[in-house]
């Protein structure tokens, strides 16, 4: 195996595991705390496939923001962080064999085949950061800007629904 | 400064107008919004309501589409098509994110009137009511700008990202009666189910870009004609994944399980949207997939044979839909399945498109009738239960005697629903069925599917007909509808019956769209 096999395998057993203990524990905080490992290895799979920018952006974003901003959540709903929550429910034995199945599936028609490569540029000489702000504010302008406009619809949606409406306040 | 001349949008992206100009018109009518909601008695509301806003800005996009279809009409065969961004500035023949084409403002235009209607649905809907209508509009209308970027998208990630905003704005405004249990439900069951299924496709698509080589539908053609053959069961896998996403915004069968309880606890404007124009999008975006995307494998080049996948999810739509149709009592539901079944029946068209030259217009004639029929019903649905207070079927026993306009109307929507003459969904119905019997025996069986499935659905919409004009009414108060309601009640019935008539007019504008880049 080489180096690069190890650090995949060590990688991508730190994301599934995590994943894994994210959707089966417990307790609400550690769930949290779980994913933003599973973040982490994502990242460094990410740094694998030569991507540093992007893999950076996963860390500020994913474990840096999106993260803490659940851990805020679950701290300021009331008894929600002592509680145990069972995530699975009676559906649970019928749903494992399904998922597997599918997860068979998926292995067979996926995984076990040769893809064509596209011959990337020497990305340790180019770096992929350059590269990426070009397609994003050229080619890609459009799905760049239509990006703003879904954060700006789901930020009005979620304030309309977690505002607390004041009976009265509107006449 | 030469580089930048090369990418920054000449006169071409002209024909972007319509997303411009509903963008700001989201944005004006959310900043009009946070003004008059709070204080219903300013001046603002008195001059410039936000409702009203949305509905005539919405009524001045959709004459500016309008008018650059009839433009694109008149320049003839030059001009059909219009790519926008292409993946490598500079070089003319690549690929692009999106194409304006006719069949993208065709699908353009269906989206924004049906939202002008649903607009009008909505303003004593909400009036009454009491809620945020800033927020409200401008969701809708920022729906309805997904709808018209999606149906121009030939590229999976502008396909993936409209889609998603489309069913971001759907998710909330399901849930836009707040204290509502059903509509919480209906929010959060459609979330959920639409969070997978955008995951499933999602990863659908990341397999069609490992196979190929290329997110941009043209290229993926290529790709997948020139597969190796073991990278032929990926693809094909891959196709499904796309499909099952896809068949979540369209409500076939096997992913259909949201549909019944989001439209029932759904405000009903929002149903009528999502069995309307979110299925409109969903149509755009399975038609340009297939068509342009993906090759049926023939003459020894290789593809993905999705058209028995779709053949089947179609007999099965069709069947599953209309079955359970029969035994619901709440109208809102019997809509929700009759919806689910009429999907069954476009798909049809799809496959027919292969072949068949009318297979591509009787499809876009039917989802055109069946913007007019199935709001139509709506907008009667909701004129009712703002007066009756019930969506129950048995409360509109005797309607003819207290409101024989309602009684009238529904009646005709649900004969044009039903399929027969002289309303548009016979035309629709008939193009369809007709491009499929023109297509050659291996269809025929679907169309036999397809035709006792349309007789099973007399049944259930007569029903209604039979409660409205046969059975004796509960009390003898008269029921008038707004005039908001009016207007859309009689924008509704002119379709299905100007239409209906004299079909020429709408069977070549059809005809003219119906060719796809």
């Amino acid at each position: 195996m080489t180096g690069q096999g190890v650090a995949f395998a060590v990688l991508a057993a730190i994301t599934i595991i995590s994943a894994l203990l994210v959707v089966t524990i417990k307790n609400i905080v550690r769930s949290a705390l779980f994913l933003a490992l599973s973040f982490v290895g994502v990242a460094g799979l990410y740094i694998l496939l030569n991507a540093e920018f992007l893999a950076a952006v996963q860390v500020l974003i994913y474990v840096g923001a999106i993260t803490v901003l659940m851990l805020f959540a679950i701290m300021l709903t009331q008894q929600i962080m002592s509680a145990k929550i069972s995530q699975t429910t009676e559906w649970f034995w019928l749903a494992l064999p399904m998922a597997l199945a599918m997860l068979a599936t998926l292995i067979f028609f996926f995984a076990m085949r040769t893809y064509p490569v596209n011959p990337a540029p020497d990305a340790l000489a180019v770096g992929t950061t350059m590269p990426l702000a070009e397609a994003l504010l050229k080619p890609y302008l459009l799905p760049f800007e239509l990006a703003s406009f879904i954060l700006l619809a789901a930020l009005v949606g979620a304030i309309v629904i977690a505002r607390e409406e004041k009976p009265g306040a509107t006449d | 400064m030469n580089d930048f001349k090369n990418f920054i949008p000449d006169y071409r992206y002209a024909v972007l107008a319509p997303q411009i100009l509903l963008a700001v018109l989201a944005l004006a009518v959310l900043v009009v919004g946070l003004f008059t909601d709070r204080n219903r008695k300013s001046k603002l509301e008195h001059y410039l309501p936000p409702d009203y806003l949305a509905v005539c800005g919405l009524v001045a996009v959709l004459a500016w589409q309008s008018s650059m279809l009839w433009r694109s009409l008149k320049a003839g065969e030059v001009v059909q098509a219009v790519k926008l961004f292409p993946t490598s500035p500079g070089d003319p023949l690549s690929p692009s994110l999106m194409v304006m084409d006719r069949f993208a403002m065709f699908f353009s235009l269906i989206a924004i009137g049906g939202s002008v209607l649903v607009g009008l649905l909505s303003i004593d809907y909400f009036r009454k009511r009491d809620f945020n209508r800033g927020e409200y509009y401008s969701l809708l209308i920022f729906a309805t700008l997904a709808i018209t970027l999606v149906a121009a998208s030939t590229d999976l990630i502008t396909i993936y990202l409209s889609l998603e905003f489309l069913s971001l704005c759907s998710y909330v405004l399901a849930a836009y009666l707040k204290g509502d249990r059903k509509s919480s439900e209906a929010g959060l069951k459609y979330f959920l189910f639409g969070a997978v299924a955008s995951a499933v496709m999602l990863y659908g698509m990341s397999m069609l870009y490992g196979v190929t080589g290329s997110t941009a539908l043209s290229a993926i053609f290529e790709g997948l004609r020139t597969a190796p053959g073991d990278l032929a069961a990926t693809a094909w896998l891959a196709v499904v994944l796309v499909l099952a996403g896809l068949g979540f915004k369209l409500a076939l069968v096997p992913f259909h399980l949201w549909a019944p309880d989001t439209y029932e606890g759904a405000p009903t404007p929002i149903t009528a949207f999502l069995s309307v124009c979110s299925k409109a999008a969903g149509f755009a975006v399975i038609v340009r997939v297939l068509d342009i995307g993906v090759p049926l494998p023939q003459n020894g080049l290789g593809g993905v044979d999705w058209f028995s996948v779709v053949a089947a999810l179609a007999a099965i739509t069709m069947t599953l839909g209309n079955l359970v149709a029969i035994s619901q009592r709440n109208i809102k539901r019997m809509l929700a399945y009759s919806s689910i079944a009429q999907v069954g029946y476009i798909l049809i068209g799809l496959l027919a498109a292969t072949k068949s030259s009318m297979g591509m217009p009787g499809l876009m004639i039917y989802v055109f009738g069946y913007l007019f029929m199935n709001l139509g019903a709506f907008t009667v649905v909701i004129g009712l239960s703002d007066k009756t207070g019930s969506d129950e079927i048995e409360s509109y026993a005797g309607l003819m005697s207290r409101s024989p306009l309602y009684a009238v109307t529904l009646t005709l929507f649900l004969l044009s629903l039903a399929g027969i003459p002289p309303t548009v969904g016979f035309l629709g119905k008939f193009y369809v069925f007709g491009s499929a019997i023109e297509y050659g025996q291996k269809l025929w069986p679907l169309v036999a599917l397809a035709l006792a499935n349309s007789v099973i659905s007399v049944y259930y919409y007569f029903n209604v007909v039979r409660q409205m004009f046969f059975m004796p009414a509960a009390s003898k108060d008269r029921i008038s509808p707004s005039s908001a309601i009016a207007v859309a009640l009689l924008v509704s019935l002119a379709g299905i019956l100007v239409f209906g008539i004299y079909p020429q007019p709408l069977i070549d504008l059809a005809r003219w769209c119906s060719v796809v880049f």
